[in-house]
């Protein structure tokens, strides 16, 4: 078992959708070992993820555990719907930055 | 965790250089260890404005290291192999790799060294999983697919599966991702 603290940033270079995916799988896998993710931050492409509605790979997830967490100003620079996303907390850089200056380990999906 | 190295590749799209560079800013707003690295090609098809590299280095950017051509600021020229030592002081590595195609793992393998794993998500037939093995006899990669009609037998030696992935990055102190 193990008790590594991790934040994951989705930074996609592809198809950001699998991305996104293959995220939610490896944080599942990783929790599942004992690990804690303190964040997963949705970054670049990553961020249109809020456009989704109900078609991304997050539900059930414990967003109050770990928050998933949309960067703000690639948000709006996207043109990316803006409504209330329960889920997801569009936000600035400053929250990424702190909450994974508590992790052992960055990873970084691209 | 707080000494970060960016890569910048030549494979990066212009709203990947703008997504870059705010991530550089903030992490130098946060006082963390920043490099640089440009791959080659990068400095070339670079989309940041000479401001926007001075603006870097006024923040106290800890180091900018070039292979090829140098950025618009005070960098130093360093091979593949010193890119690799820089990114990860010689601990083994597992590079992380979202599949596009063999002009992009070309363009990263330089950065693998022995006892180094590479695993590559997406969309991979056989015939690529062969064609890998064959240019690159001696590479430990593993293949994580995403089709939802894979053509690769699970028994696929290449092939893991995500809890095999989550074991490999915790077996790896260094996590390398390719742009």
């Amino acid at each position: 078992m193990s008790d590594m603290k991790y934040a994951i940033q989705v930074h996609p270079n592809a198809n950001w959708h699998t991305s996104q995916q293959q995220a939610r799988q490896l944080c599942d896998a990783l929790l599942a070992e004992g690990a804690v993710i303190v964040a997963v931050f949705f970054y670049g492409q990553a961020t249109q993820i809020t456009a989704l509605d109900v078609n991304h790979d997050w539900h059930g997830w414990d967003s109050d555990r770990s928050p998933l967490l949309v960067c703000s100003t690639l948000h709006e620079q996207q043109n990316n719907a803006t409504e209330h996303h329960s889920m997801f907390t569009i936000t600035g850089m400053s929250s990424w930055m702190q909450l994974s200056e508590q992790a052992d380990q960055l990873v970084i999906i691209p | 965790m707080n000494r970060i190295i960016m890569t910048l590749a030549a494979t990066d799209s212009a709203s990947e250089w703008d997504a870059r560079y705010l991530l550089a800013i903030s992490h130098l707003n946060f006082d963390h260890e920043l490099h640089l690295i440009c791959l080659p090609g990068a400095v070339e098809s670079c989309h940041w404005k000479d401001k926007q590299w001075q603006a870097l280095a006024l923040y106290d950017l800890a180091g900018c290291h070039h292979i090829n051509t140098a950025p618009p600021i005070d960098s130093t020229p360093i091979d593949w192999k010193m890119a690799r030592l820089l990114l990860s002081e010689n601990q083994p590595t597992l590079h992380l790799c979202h599949w596009q195609n063999m002009d992009h793992l070309r363009y990263w393998v330089p950065l693998i060294a022995d006892h180094d794993v590479l695993l590559v998500f997406g969309q991979l037939d056989c015939s690529t999983i062969n064609q890998i093995q064959l240019q690159y006899p001696g590479l430990l990669f593993h293949v994580v697919n995403t089709s939802q009609h894979p053509h690769i037998k699970p028994n696929e030696a290449q092939h893991i599966n995500h809890q095999q992935w989550a074991k490999l990055i915790r077996q790896h102190q260094v996590v390398l991702t390719w742009n």
